[in-house]
């Protein structure tokens, strides 16, 4: 599967979109994590590895790879150099800089770059950022599906490089970037064919209504489903109108503001009847289908109704019958099993058997790879990333416990893991520091490991024969007429030779044997993923196939509850849901049936690399800084007169070291100016696993400072600190941070400043696996410990510790309502101790804005979230504007704050309403009753505050 | 101090503001280079020999840029049209702005120029229509301004009687030089390569993979050729024999007496620019950077250049060079006989206009609307 991003900026504002096949839908409709790393809060992006990078660079790239993956590198830049060649043609356009291509060799290493920001899910296969103009892609097996995201992230580049070219050279401002469809769609259509994903996936949205007309397209915005309908609807233009009006789209765009006048402009028809033509044309072409094939509700028992499942492995206890399997139904990934002979209601709830993604053991379950099995004396075999790599984890279902697991120094990730029919082996696939994806078996008693394979070929989906004498397996080694094509290969543990069992111009999938020793699988052969099963000839040679299912949408795994029903995981109403069917349902499918010719199969094929002549240089990594961002202002203040600064911003290619620049200057008149210049120089290093930072600053000027009195006053301080991050895991880390100031502080009024040397020192612990809803937390646990002395070294004026635990607990009570409560203190104590401050929509609600300071303060929060809208839209004549997750509250605050003495209980309690705009922004509106008065008397009245900010 | 500040600002005002073009003092019938290329048939050769060193003049500059159209030349008044929708009228001796015409749009092809009067067309902003301008550009008037259907994206011809103008919708309309109509034709499919004119008629290719034929006295369609695939190239035509590029790479030489394709050579790379007929042989050039000089009788491939750029400009034919434009920011000097590189102009930005050669000046120019004039020196040419 591909799963593909772009992230494109502006000039000043940046958009980032991150699409991914399949798991887009689920990152939509679930919640996520909360990247903060930086934050008081939040999750960590561990670099586990310290990659030795290095550059191959050719007339048009600058290509980045490390460690032992030169050569699946150099083959990445032959598919660069080609897809470059080819889409310069046609987008009519020359890329003149160097394109910065930084490659990965595992989606695991991928999810350690720091060439973006935050978190990059599993279902990212690659994106292109624009500031630095980087490509940056992770390989994960497949020779093919790294050429077509290479070709699809290119599509970027041009499109890109010609819409601010053509900007340029019309000198306007007013040229916009075409939709999202649009853009994605067209790098799909211009990076890969047409295949069996794409038909599945318009298939079952045109069938099931979610999408049927060019209309439609604001209706599946961001989605995956997207991607494939801009691709479907470009290739239909191309069809109906001619290839040229591709371009040319693009071409008119400086003409329209909007898109839609563009393509009537140059299809010379209006939208309506382009929309018309095209729903005809989907409907013509997938409606008679429903004639022919069947729906998996109509011809199979649906046994889930909720959630994203996968993996389902059937396994019996001798007094039930049990399904295993992962699946995404609360936000987080787990193991779940269902008990499927219960009948006592349509839908039953499965069990939590093993909640993942709350700690490092089981930081991630790759949700939509085959990476579980269940052996018959109840033991699961699974597949968890646990720090820098997957590791392997063997489950006892008795006895509920982790029994072993199995981590190798090579091997980076891993999928595909079942067991030999005795339990005593698993075999799986995996993909080593070179990015190759090859078989392996591990002794389960021993811990040995055999490798099976070894080359750039995708081996993956082993499983071992009934009798244990050898491994079927899924690989695109596939020679002659059908090359690169994914069938199904034997690999005989005794002679280690590797034989066709298949043969065939189609994709193969999860090759199974059921009790009597049939080979099923999945295969593309005729359209969409649909069961097959392997014929032999009376030579015990595999003769050809037949086909077992004639579903609409595919079946992406199964299991064989017993030698009649199998329970497939399908797709359909794009949902992951499990099904139940009697192969008899299918007995009397016509043309069910397909003979392999083995005869003059061919030689292996071989994946060209760049040519050497076109390779300018070789070379190891260096750090050369370029400019991220500048943004500066001036601004003429009617009080203090004018002033200005600045702010910019230095990275690597890597984005691994970065400087930071602050410059300005609170001159009020013409003699204050050079002894005003405020600036601050900032190095964060967060290439190891040890993040550092370290600076110095000076600051002079008039301030005003909440924590103080309400008054102004000037202060001067200059020195430097030093800080560091240690991550323990994903969810857990250390900080310690020291720095030193000196300062002079005069209140307005005062004849002589008050002069220090302050030296600071704080150590934390952090802690956070919360879920993040659209407005805050809604799962999970977080919590930050920090004890902290700061002293004035010179003059002994100031001399105060600080101690802070801040514990926040969110309790799940459904799908997207949760139950958040915390309890936080906040401790400074000694000679000129800084104030806390609270009050207003962040803590203590019903109260003034930071009204309440003090020395110490604590706060508890009670707070019910739930869902109030989905979504509402106005329609205006001259503009629409829609409205998403609205969420409500009902909480019940309390807390205080003092100096020496404490004062009073303070509380209120109400109800609000937040609204999370583009994700950038939530905005708040409370209406309660402020508890007064020593917590004795309820407001007369109600509140009301607006304010924004996301929940705590 | 009021009276300062407000010479300043005017001052500040009008440096912002440019001059419409009037050209009082220009003189009438002078000579020039009229057209995009210089003849009716927009052939793109040059009968001469030139060196291949060169001198650069002077260095001007527009507001926005150029998309493969060139410059056009009277007297010694130099006129381009931007993509920003300006008409610039510059001094040709020493590259100083003369005068300018705005429009809230883009001018993507080559204007005109029939005696005093000069014709460019302006494809309208947030409009389905572009207008072609008819401008006196001494008296610095509006003599006609013609809205027309569709994009201005193909090069006009410039016949004795009226000019010639293709749209992108593929509409093919004869304009005498008052404005009048004297006829349209329409082609069914979209026109995104320029016209051709020989022999009495019009040719013209369009993304259906047909050549058209129209009588350009009366504006009848005179033959269609099916030559399949799709066109984003123009035909040339020489001693009735017609060459053309298709998208598919595929160069093909066609008798238009026979009513047959010669011979068809596979380029291996979209083509995008008319091929040049040069005594013997065809020069072509394809996206993907290739130079073919190719034999008019086999269509063997007798030398091969490879830019590895993008090749969509029109090169310039002389008898003993051709100089080939490379969106690549580089302009090629070959040696036409042996395909030999014998020099190479590195620019800073991609090149935007094919090459004009005018009275031993060479025009260039690149992106952001840079325009550089060369001085070339002719060989004897006897």
């Amino acid at each position: 599967m591909i799963f593909a991003s772009v992230m494109i900026s502006s000039d000043k504002s940046r958009l980032i979109k991150s699409v991914s096949v399949f798991c887009l839908l689920i990152l939509c409709a679930f919640p996520g994590n909360a990247d903060a790393q930086y934050f008081f809060f939040g999750r960590n992006k561990v670099q586990y590895e310290d990659f030795n990078w290095k550059m191959i660079g050719t007339e048009n790239f600058n290509i980045y790879y490390y460690g032992d993956f030169e050569n699946i590198a150099e083959i990445g830049a032959k598919f660069a150099q080609d897809s470059f060649d080819d889409l310069k043609q046609k987008f009519n356009h020359y890329v003149t800089r160097k394109i910065p291509l930084i490659f990965y060799n595992t989606h695991i290493h991928f999810q350690q770059t720091n060439t973006r920001p935050g978190f990059i899910p599993e279902g990212v296969g690659g994106f292109f950022e624009f500031f630095k103009g980087r490509v940056v892609i992770p390989y994960q097996g497949s020779l093919e599906q790294f050429e077509h995201v290479i070709k699809h992230e290119m599509v970027h580049v041009f499109m890109i490089d010609k819409i601010y070219n053509m900007k340029t050279n019309h000198r306007s401002a007013e040229l916009n970037m075409p939709p999202l469809w649009f853009v994605e769609g067209l790098a799909e259509y211009w990076s890969y064919y047409w295949d069996a994903q794409a038909e599945m996936v318009l298939r079952d949205v045109v069938l099931s209504n979610l999408f049927s007309k060019y209309s439609d397209m604001d209706k599946i915005y961001g989605s995956f489903i997207m991607y494939k309908a801009g691709q479907n609807f470009l290739k239909y233009l191309s069809d109906e109108y001619g290839e040229s009006k591709i371009l040319l789209l693009l071409e008119n765009s400086w003409r329209f503001s909007n898109f839609n006048d563009v393509l009537e402009f140059t299809l010379e028809e209006s939208i309506e009847h382009i929309d018309r033509k095209y729903e005809y044309y989907l409907k013509r072409k997938y409606y008679p289908l429903i004639g022919e094939k069947f729906p998996h509700k109509i011809a199979s028992k649906k046994l889930t109704n909720e959630g994203f499942n996968f993996s389902p492995c059937y396994y019996s206890d001798g007094e039930k019958e049990w399904l295993i399997f992962i699946a995404n139904r609360s936000g987080y990934s787990s193991i779940y099993k269902l008990e499927i002979n219960d009948k006592s209601k349509d839908f039953i709830e499965p069990l939590l058997l093993i909640q993942g993604e709350r700690e490092e053991i089981f930081e991630s379950f790759h949700l939509m790879k085959p990476s579980i099995d269940v052996s018959a004396n109840g033991e699961i075999v699974f597949v968890t990333k646990s720090g820098a790599s997957d590791v392997i984890h063997l489950y006892s279902i008795s006895n509920k416990e982790i029994t072993k697991t199995f981590r190798f120094d090579e091997i980076i990730s891993i999928e595909g893991t079942k067991f030999s029919k005795d339990r005593s082996q698993i075999v799986f696939s995996a993909i080593d520091k070179k990015g190759f994806s090859d078989i392996f078996i591990v002794n389960v008693e021993s811990g040995k490991l055999t490798r099976l394979t070894n080359d750039y070929y995708y081996d993956k989906e082993p499983v071992f024969s009934n009798d244990g004498n050898y491994v079927v397996f899924a690989s695109d080694r596939t020679e002659g007429r059908y090359e690169k094509k994914i069938n199904l290969f034997k690999y005989d543990l005794s002679d280690h030779l590797i034989n066709y069992l298949t043969y065939t111009d189609a994709n193969i999938a999860s090759p199974r044997f059921n009790s009597e020793g049939e080979l099923f699988f999945t295969t593309d052969y005729e359209d969409v993923l649909n069961l097959w099963k392997l014929e032999w000839d009376e030579n015990l040679e595999p003769r050809g196939m037949i086909k077992i299912s004639n579903f609409l949408t595919s079946v992406f795994e199964y299991t064989f509850r017993d030698d009649k029903r199998i329970i497939t995981s399908a797709i359909e109403n794009f949902s992951f849901q499990f099904y139940e069917y009697e192969i008899n349902n299918f007995a009397n499918i016509e043309n069910n049936s397909a003979v392999f010719d083995f005869t003059d199969i061919g030689h292996r094929w071989f994946a060209e690399k760049v040519k050497s002549s076109q390779v300018l240089k070789k070379i190891d990594y260096e750090t050369e800084y370029t400019l991220d961002y500048a943004v500066s202002q001036v601004i003429a203040d009617p009080v203090f007169g004018a002033r200005g600064g600045a702010i910019f911003t230095l990275s690597d290619m890597l984005s691994d070291d970065q400087f930071m620049f602050l410059l300005y200057n609170t001159a009020e008149d013409q003699t204050e100016i050079m002894k005003n210049f405020n600036v601050a120089i900032t190095r964060i290093n967060t290439k190891y696993r040890t993040n550092y930072a370290y600076g110095i600053f000076h600051f002079n000027g008039r301030r005003y400072d909440i924590r103080e009195s309400n008054e102004y006053f000037v202060e001067r301080s200059f020195g430097g600190f030093f800080s560091l991050i240690f991550p323990f895991s994903t969810f857990q880390r250390i900080e310690a941070s020291i720095s030193t100031a000196n300062s002079d502080k005069k209140l307005l009024g005062e004849t002589s400043p008050r002069k220090a040397l302050l030296m600071t020192n704080t150590l934390s612990f952090v802690h956070d696996n919360t879920l993040w809803g659209p407005t805050g937390p809604l799962d999970g646990s977080r919590f930050r410990l920090l004890l902290g002395y700061t002293s004035d070294v010179k003059f002994s004026n100031v001399n105060y510790y600080s101690l802070i635990a801040d514990y926040r607990n969110y309790l799940r009570l459904g799908f997207r309502t949760a139950l958040a409560s915390r309890a936080s203190f906040y401790y400074n104590h000694g000679k000129e101790a800084r104030r806390y401050f609270a009050g207003g929509s962040w803590d203590l609600r019903g109260w003034k804005r930071f009204s309440i300071r003090g020395e110490k303060l604590w706060i508890s929060s009670v707070e019910l979230r739930f869902p109030l809208i989905d979504r509402i839209a106005v329609d205006f004549p001259f503009l629409g504007i829609g409205l998403f997750n609205i969420r409500g509250a009902a909480y019940f605050d309390i807390g205080s704050a003092w100096d020496d003495e404490y004062f009073e209980t303070l509380g209120s309690f109400g109800a609000g309403v937040r609204i999370n705009i583009l994700n950038a922004i939530t905005l708040r509106y409370d209406v309660g009753k402020r508890i007064e008065k020593g917590f004795t008397h309820i407001q007369d009245g109600l509140f009301y505050q607006f304010f924004f900010g996301w929940d705590f | 101090m009021k009276k300062m500040s407000f010479v300043l600002i005017m001052i500040f005002i009008c440096a912002g503001c440019s001059k419409r073009i009037i050209l009082k003092e220009a003189r009438i019938n002078q000579p020039g280079l009229f057209s995009y290329s210089k003849n009716m048939e927009s052939n793109y050769f040059i009968d001469k020999n030139i060196t291949y060193s060169f001198e650069k003049i002077w260095e001007t500059e527009t507001h926005g840029s150029f998309l493969n159209s060139s410059i056009v030349i009277y007297d010694k008044y130099l006129f381009a049209a931007d993509l920003s929708g300006r008409l610039y009228c510059f001094d040709d001796v020493t590259g100083k702005e003369i005068g300018v015409e705005k429009f809230k749009g883009e001018m993507s092809i080559s204007p005109v120029i029939e005696k005093n009067q000069i014709i460019f067309a302006v494809n309208e902003y947030k409009e389905h229509f572009f207008t072609l301008h008819f401008f006196n550009f001494i008296k610095g008037e509006y003599n006609e301004s013609i809205e027309m259907d569709g994009s201005a994206v193909n090069e006009m011809i410039k016949l004795s009687d009226g000019v010639i103008i293709l749209s992108s919708r593929g509409e093919l309309t004869k304009l005498d030089y008052n404005g009048k109509l004297n006829w349209r034709y329409k082609s069914p499919a979209a026109c995104l390569s320029d016209p051709f004119y020989a022999g009495g008629k019009i040719y013209f290719s369009d993304t259906n993979g047909y050549i058209h034929v129209i009588d350009a006295g009366s504006g009848k369609e005179d033959l269609i050729i099916n030559l399949g695939g799709s066109f984003e190239s123009g035909p040339v035509i020489k001693d009735k024999l017609l060459c053309i590029g298709n998208s598919s790479g595929e160069i093909i030489l066609f008798d238009l007496a026979a009513n047959e394709t010669l011979w068809v050579f596979e380029s291996k790379g979209k083509i995008a620019t008319s091929p040049i007929f040069h005594d013997r042989i065809i020069i072509a050039t394809n996206l993907s950077g290739r130079v073919m000089a190719l034999s008019i009788v086999t269509g063997d491939v007798l030398w091969e250049f490879n830019a590895n750029g993008l090749l969509n400009a029109k090169p310039l034919a002389f008898k003993n060079i051709v100089i080939i434009p490379d969106l690549n920011k580089g302009v090629y000097f070959i040696n036409i006989e042996s395909g030999e590189l014998l020099n190479k102009i590195q620019f800073s930005g991609r090149i935007r206009h094919s090459p004009a050669y005018y009275n031993g000046k060479l025009y260039l120019s690149y992106d952001r609307g840079i325009i550089e004039s060369y001085k070339i020196n002719e060989l004897n040419n006897d």
